[in-house]
């Protein structure tokens, strides 16, 4: 579409709105009402007769779903993970992107990505626990203990339920389950197996964290483990380590891992400014 | 902020250009007596200490049920007073939520606050009994320059393996150093993408670009200094990897890389 054209249908859309010549769309959003005027489809969707083809919406996507073909933008439902980030931009010009009506197992796509919705689907609110962020108070990674962070499609790709199956079925397998307080918990349908509701397992979302905690002596097995799920996924996956300091401070990485393992420069450290002042309190 | 620790292109060649503090008050203390003032206080004393981000900019057109009938006028007053109003609403949001976060990006800032929470804030904390965690995020050596200044020991580290699986499918190191700013994966890599044209055409500055690339990000931690600074590298080449990159998303190990 060139641009003049986009201009055109722009105009067209404004002009008839402020003359009352209004579209159906339109018209039910000036009355008030948030219902589109097409049938509620059952995931995210634009609006075919209100897109005015200029394709602000396109690069927006995380997940690269929008897709303008001959003037018009439309959301592939496959690959969208209703991460809301389209309608939140507010971008769209015609306000033809329409959330749509999301039902069971859609639902988890949006309670995995949407960070201002809560996990309503799986029962557990937010992404996964605390983890460091309190272990000054909850003491979650004693020392001895390794707390594992797989996020699974971070950074970047998403991913789908089977890949987060993989997973949590490999570490089952050797004996380290999935804590109880993350979200995926919700999902599992054999906890001797690690495996999921099998309707999940195509369902997509921006990055899903799964959380083990494990004793050091562990470690070697890790190493195995993760090799073994990279070449297995379909997607990627972040680690994170988390680590209880050495008494005066330090951190023992490199001594459990090996000086040649990658790791990033940064991470995170809780200070333990809270650590007195709970177990005073308890 | 829950993966600041998997950001890509911090590099101790060049230090303190982000230390974001976090904090949090934990899940059993939530309903304490005192909690929120203390939460207020922090709130407070985070905003003195000059950081370069609190809340995102957009903050105010999200809905946040927890706010109620505040959200309203604040966004009445967010039309006359915009930049007094995001501190307003920081305070606001202490009050109802358990985690605030701010961004840092000079060092002494960074320390200063930390020091200042060590002395009154602190103590008022121990004597009424209200525990909230902090945690800093950034390089290790910025960290740990703080807690050597403050005489603050670290409790417990995360830290970051890198990525593994199909790291084919990534974009380009200079991409991931924008798209990782996000821990919920909100910003997208095509929006980078043409936002690093529109800067190296001339037709945005590359503050623009950072502050759009922000623009997703629902908790603000998007560093957008060093977004603009990323887009002026981007812009010249765009798919080049910059040294301070580190190797482009390397897992550990050997498989699957
Ligand atoms: S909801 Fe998210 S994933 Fe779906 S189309 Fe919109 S931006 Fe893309
Ligand atoms: S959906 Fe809206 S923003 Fe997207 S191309 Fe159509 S009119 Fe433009």
């Amino acid at each position: 579409m060139t641009k003049d054209r986009i201009e055109m249908k722009r105009r067209d859309f404004l002009l008839g709105s402020a003359a009352g010549v209004v579209t159906a769309a339109s018209a039910v959003s000036q009355a008030g009402c948030s219902k589109p005027f097409v049938p509620e489809e059952p995931h995210r969707y634009i609006d075919p007769a209100a897109c005015i083809g200029c394709g602000d919406c396109v690069s927006l996507c995380p997940m690269g779903a929008i897709h303008l073909v001959e003037e018009t933008s439309s959301i592939d439902p496959d690959e969208c993970a209703e991460c809301g980030v389209c309608s939140r931009s507010r971008i769209c010009p015609a306000d033809a992107i329409h959330p749509g009506k999301l039902a069971w197992p859609r639902t988890i796509r949006e309670a995995f990505s949407n960070p201002l919705v809560v996990h309503e689907a799986t029962g557990v609110r937010g992404r996964g626990s605390e983890g460091i962020k309190t272990n000054d108070v909850t003491d979650r990674y004693p020392r001895g203990s390794l707390g594992v962070f797989i996020e699974l499609g971070r950074p970047a790709l998403g991913t789908r339920f089977v890949d987060v199956e993989r997973v949590v079925k490999k570490f089952t397998a050797h004996g380290h389950t999935l804590v109880s307080d993350n979200p995926v918990a919700g999902l599992i349908n054999d906890p001797a197996r690690g495996t999921l509701m099998p309707e999940v397992l195509k369902e997509k979302a921006i990055s899903v964290l799964v959380e083990f905690i494990l004793p050091e002596s562990a470690v070697s097995a890790l190493h195995t483990l993760l090799d073994e799920l990279a070449a297995e996924v379909e997607t990627v996956f972040s680690v994170g380590i988390a680590l209880r300091a050495e008494p005066d401070g330090a951190s023992r990485i490199e001594d459990l891992f090996g000086g040649e393992v990658f790791r990033l420069p940064n991470g995170k450290v809780n200070l333990g400014l809270a650590q007195d002042i709970a177990a005073k309190g308890a | 902020m829950s993966h600041t620790s998997q950001r890509r292109g911090l590099d101790p060649a060049t230090p303190g250009e982000e230390i974001i503090v976090l904090a949090m008050i934990p899940k059993q203390h939530r309903e304490d007596e005192g909690i929120r003032d203390a939460m207020k206080a922090l709130a407070q004393k985070m905003i003195a200490h000059k950081p370069h981000q609190w809340l995102s900019h957009n903050f105010i057109a999200l809905d946040i049920p927890q706010l109620g009938s505040k959200q309203t006028l604040l966004r009445w007053l967010h039309r006359v007073r915009p930049e007094a109003t995001r501190d307003m609403l920081f305070k606001a949001v202490a009050e109802k939520s358990s985690v605030l976060t701010a961004i840092y990006t000079r060092e002494e800032d960074a320390c200063g606050l930390l020091r200042d929470l060590k002395g009154f804030w602190l103590e008022e904390n121990r004597r009424k009994g209200t525990p909230i965690s902090i945690v800093l995020s950034g390089l290790f050596g910025d960290i740990d320059k703080c807690c050597r200044q403050t005489g603050i020991r670290p409790h417990t580290y995360l830290h970051s393996l890198g990525v593994r699986g199909r790291v084919d499918r990534l974009p380009n190191e200079g991409k991931l150093e924008l798209v990782t700013m996000c821990g919920h994966g909100l910003i997208a890599g095509q929006r980078v993408q043409l936002l690093a044209e529109r800067v190296e055409k001339g037709e945005i500055t590359a503050e623009q670009a950072a502050e759009d690339v922000a623009r997703p990000c629902v908790c603000g931690i998007v560093n957008q200094e060093r977004a603009a600074r990323i887009f002026k590298r981007l812009a010249v080449s765009p798919s080049r990897s910059f040294p301070g990159a580190r190797a482009a998303a390397p897992p550990y190990g050997t498989s699957a890389g």
